[in-house]
């Protein structure tokens, strides 16, 4: 149905190659792309379209379930949870983003080096990734913030560390295996220098995993910071973030009011699908075979 | 490489590995930021306040004086004393470990009996209508918060529907817990035949190891699934195929086994979910484990309990991922053997 | 051969699906197996040889779709029969070897287990007589110091001794027809001799039909009664070895033979013209040999030549085959040199 709706506008004629190329043939992608950017869209406008303030308390209509004036309803502090929820999506998709791109950028170059050289310098990056990972990444994690603090940039870094090790050893085997290609000795031979030859020719190569990666890695930071916000070890009410809202509904035992936990779980859940099913569609359109 | 050379590499690596994570540990509660001393005073307290408190903690010791020190305790299996408990971290750990286990194991065999099966099926049945279903149950399982699935399981099971007890612990407030034999409540209570402790603790277990397992069941049906199409796309498969074998057979007897090797590896991996996992569901449902041991610990900034509840884990880990190991070399016998030759 | 048929292939097209649509990679392809015959089937790779095989197995890849066609074993169509049946027929009248032997065994079962359990399910022994039966049938083909070797798992093999363990699970129970696909291409040239000098043996001893795939037409030249030639999904040329090297009557089956390695030179088929899936105009209704055949005309293009009996028992598919032989000869307006 899209297909033949974007085929028939001109401007959109190479939009249209692209999708009869990969995106028409590959559902799993184009439900992510549609629902990231329909999340991303939300995430963007979210102060324009929401209708309370995110953070204010409430003037008296505390806990109410979701009505005209408040759609999701109202939390323990009468605070609208729609509100809180839009601006949330802000918080936490910069937050999974800025992740993703601190193990992406740090992996990659890290893995890239590491396992163009081999050697003692490879055995090294190996050693210390293998320290890294000897912890579950979520533990690790937990164990950063409680000592660094909670602030937003010791969050990030917190699970951006527990994650790199990951990107290290994919960016590594990937450069194992290509350094070994023709390509590369034409480089050499053409009088680059290393770094360049690295980063110029055969980075290039492995990004597609590692890119697959990352689009997975999102949702995991997005799972992790909001986990670590619900146990209090994260982000800190009243900021509006999804793992803290949960917490807001969760506090002692559960309660009757669902609405308080329900919509922010469901917002993250419905994100962290985005990424995963953006990374299994970039698989399946770059490694068919691995389906 | 033969057999005994391959332990033994396994195991110098894991020796080296878990040094590492001592000192990494070390290293994230000493040098970092947030000075424990300062939190334990408060934000308020006079700096001699502090200075005390850190004298206390041995803090105002030069670092390799205080890393000598926590060295040495590790080697008398001493982790400290835990600030909230005023017990020793050691005993703390090892008192709260049975509940931790109990719930791990249950929803470690929970996860396996349904999911393995699950991916081995979708494996078989690759484009199925069953396939795509699991495919999509595992998509889906692997984007939802733990905590948020068990929130609303809570919501649901109990406070709506009432088919489980309250989320407050092994066993029913009254019930006195069973004599220790094991420190498995369901164990103990079946040992001394108490059939109420028994019927209570598996009541109190079920939401909570449910919960947990449903968190890792994606990762093994994925697991599963894989190395299972991997295996059918195999030369012998063929060739059994080619023998007259029947489908049925061909799966049973020649791929199962081929497939369950790598699946190894990911019930490791499904371990270290399993430990994380543990403090979010322990905290849910008030489960007195090590995880929620580890959850005050983190709040309160209880140096001694993070510490000693981080090379716990990192330790458990690093022997488990040793064990798969092993017991990889133990089954193939591509590894026990031998390679041959240049072309094996 | 004035001998029945024990196989018989008729007008089988099998297509597989691409990106697109569907390619015919094997179209109205139709062979025959004598009793106590061996057939080469030759061809470069990708024209066809191992689904024309896998297909007489009935173990194609979901992928592909058999159009049409039958294939009769003595007298009964594969294609018609019940999963069930063919499990039947599969491993006990027509057997298979493989390319890759050590990877065609299971690597976590011991090679006597493996070869006992195909002769214990066929058979229906117990597993004391399955193992002796094994012990016998591995001596049989060659296998060394079986007493103490048998116990070794596939990768503790050289790669002949595999297709030698292959052999004794396929021959268990004394099939038919076995099938070759490309067995030996894996080996050196002397465990390939031995290998087939085995075969040989075991033919003499079971008087069984043998059909040998490969791209080697010396292989064919030492070991087969008569020569299949394949092409891009046609069978182009059928015949009796000798009369394939003396007189061969398609333009490709003479290319093949030019390029026959000689005794002392032991190598494959120049790889300059293996042709590549992708070169094939699978859609053209002419003949799928004339975009590279020196003596294309117009007709080639445009219109597929039948199969004709040139002389007794030797059948060409080109329009320009006559009796004598290749058809440079009766082209007289062509002066190309080939």
């Amino acid at each position: 149905m899209l297909d033949s709706t974007i085929a028939r506008g001109g401007p959109f004629a190479r939009l249209s190659t692209l999708w009869r190329r990969g995106l028409g043939r590959n559902t799993t992608l184009a439900v992510a792309l549609i629902l990231l950017s329909g999340i991303l869209f939300i995430a963007i406008v979210g102060p324009w379209i929401a209708p309370y303030d995110p953070i204010a308390i409430g003037e008296g209509d505390w806990r109410q379930p979701p009505s005209r004036e408040h759609i999701m309803g109202t939390d323990n502090f009468g605070r609208d949870i729609f509100s809180r929820l839009v601006y949330a999506a802000r918080l936490d998709l910069a937050i999974g983003l800025a992740v993703a791109l601190l193990c992406f950028a740090a992996g990659s170059l890290i893995g890239a080096f590491s396992g163009y050289f081999g050697g003692r310098l490879d055995d090294i990056v190996m050693r210390l990734s293998d320290i890294v990972i000897s912890f579950p990444a979520f533990i690790l994690a937990m164990g950063i913030t409680a000592m660094l603090g909670t602030e937003i940039i010791y969050v990030i870094v917190a699970v951006a560390v527990a994650y790199t090790p990951y990107f290290i050893r994919i960016t590594r085997s990937e450069m194992l295996s290509i350094r070994e290609m023709d390509y590369a000795d034409a480089a050499k031979v053409a009088g680059n220098p290393q770094w360049r030859i690295i980063v110029r020719h055969l980075m290039p190569n492995s990004i597609n995993v590692a890119l697959v990666q990352a689009s997975l890695a999102v949702g995991w930071a997005i799972l992790d910071v909001a986990g670590l916000s619900f146990l209090g070890l994260g982000i800190q009410p009243p900021t509006a973030e999804w793992g803290v809202m949960v917490r807001d509904g969760v506090s002692g035992i559960v309660s009757e009011e669902w609405w308080i936990y329900f919509f922010p779980g469901a917002a993250i859940a419905l994100t962290v699908l985005g990424f995963n099913l953006l990374g299994d569609g970039l698989r399946d359109l770059w490694a068919p075979e691995s389906k | 490489m033969n057999l005994p050379g391959f332990v033994l590499k396994r195991f110098s690596l894991a020796l080296l590995t878990l040094l590492g994570a001592l000192i990494a540990v070390f290293l994230l509660t000493r040098i970092l930021p947030g000075n424990p001393a300062k939190y334990r005073a408060g934000a308020f307290a006079p700096p001699e306040t502090v200075a005390e408190i850190e004298k206390q903690m041995g803090l105002d010791k030069p670092l390799h004086v205080q890393f000598a020190r926590y060295m040495n305790g590790l080697l008398h299996f001493d982790l400290g004393t835990s600030w909230n408990t005023r017990r020793p971290v050691a005993d703390d750990l090892a008192r709260r470990l049975p509940a931790s286990l109990e719930l791990s194991v249950a929803s470690f065999l929970l996860a396996t009996v349904i999911a393995l099966p699950l991916g081995i099926i979708a494996a078989v049945k690759k484009g199925s209508l069953f396939d795509q279903l699991s495919r999509f149950v595992t998509t889906i399982s692997a984007s939802v918060a733990l905590f948020w699935m068990g929130t609303m399981l809570i919501y649901l099971l109990y406070y709506r529907w009432q088919l489980v007890p309250a989320p407050t612990g092994r066993l029913d407030i009254l019930l006195p817990a069973p004599d220790r034999i094991t420190g498995f409540y369901v164990l103990d209570s079946l040992l001394t035949g108490n059939m109420e402790t028994l019927f209570s603790s598996l009541k109190h277990l079920f939401l909570p190891a449910f919960t947990l397992s449903i968190a890792v069941m994606g990762i093994i049906v994925k697991g599963a699934r894989t190395s299972m199409l991997e295996v059918l796309r195999m030369d012998y498969i063929r060739t059994a195929y080619a023998l007259g074998m029947s489908r049925r057979q061909v799966v049973l007897e020649q791929a199962l086994q081929n497939a369950l090797i790598p699946v190894i590896t990911i019930l490791a991996l499904v371990f270290g979910f399993l430990m994380a996992g543990n403090v979010v569901v322990e905290m849910l449902f008030s489960w007195p484990g090590i995880g929620h041991y580890a959850w005050n610990a983190l709040l309160s900034k209880d140096f001694d309990s993070v510490q000693g509840f981080l090379l716990f884990v990192s330790a458990g880990y690093v022997l488990l991922n040793l064990l798969v190991d092993l017991t990889y070399g133990l089954v193939d016998p591509r590894i026990r053997l031998g390679m041959r030759g240049k072309n094996a | 051969m004035k001998k029945d048929s024990l196989l018989k292939i008729e007008d089988l097209s099998v297509s597989f699906a691409d990106h697109t649509d569907r390619i015919q990679i094997l179209d109205e392809v139709s062979l025959a197996i004598s009793e106590d015959e061996i057939l080469g089937l030759v061809g470069e790779s990708g024209s066809g040889k191992t689904v024309t095989a896998l297909s007489i197995m009935r173990l194609l890849d979901p992928a592909a779709k058999i159009e049409q066609g039958s294939i009769r074993f003595r007298g009964e169509d594969l294609l018609a029969i019940s999963q069930k049946e063919m499990e039947h027929i599969r491993g006990s009248q027509i057997s298979m070897i493989f390319q890759n032997p050590r990877s065609s065994l299971n690597p976590l079962k011991r090679v006597l287990s493996q070869v006992a359990k195909s002769y214990g399910r066929k058979k229906g022994v117990g597993r004391v007589e399955a193992l002796h039966e094994a012990t016998e049938l591995l001596k049989s083909v060659g296998f060394p110091d079986v007493e103490r070797r048998a116990r070794s798992y596939p990768h503790q093999l050289s790669t002949g001794m595999c297709q030698r363990v292959m052999i004794a699970m396929m021959i268990a129970s004394n099939p038919d027809l076995l099938i070759a696909d490309e067995a030996t291409t894996a080996l050196d040239a002397t465990i390939a001799e031995q290998i087939y000098q085995l075969l040989h043996e075991l033919r003499q001893r079971t008087r069984m039909s043998i059909l040998i795939i490969t791209h080697d037409l010396g292989v064919v030249a030492e070991n087969c009664h008569r020569v299949a030639v394949m092409h891009a999904g046609h069978i182009v040329e059928t015949a009796k070895v000798e009369t394939i090297f003396k007189q061969p009557g398609h333009p490709y089956t003479s290319y093949l033979v030019r390029y026959l390695p000689r005794v002392d030179r032991k190598v494959a088929m120049p790889s300059v013209r293996t042709t590549t899936v992708e070169e094939v105009d699978y859609a053209s209704s002419g003949c799928r040999y004339a975009r590279k055949c020196e003596l294309a005309m117009e007709i080639c293009f445009g219109e597929k030549p039948e199969m004709r009996e040139m002389a007794p028992g030797h059948w060409v598919m080109c329009h320009f085959a006559t009796p004598e032989g290749a058809p440079e000869k009766a082209v007289e307006t062509s002066n190309v040199r080939f």
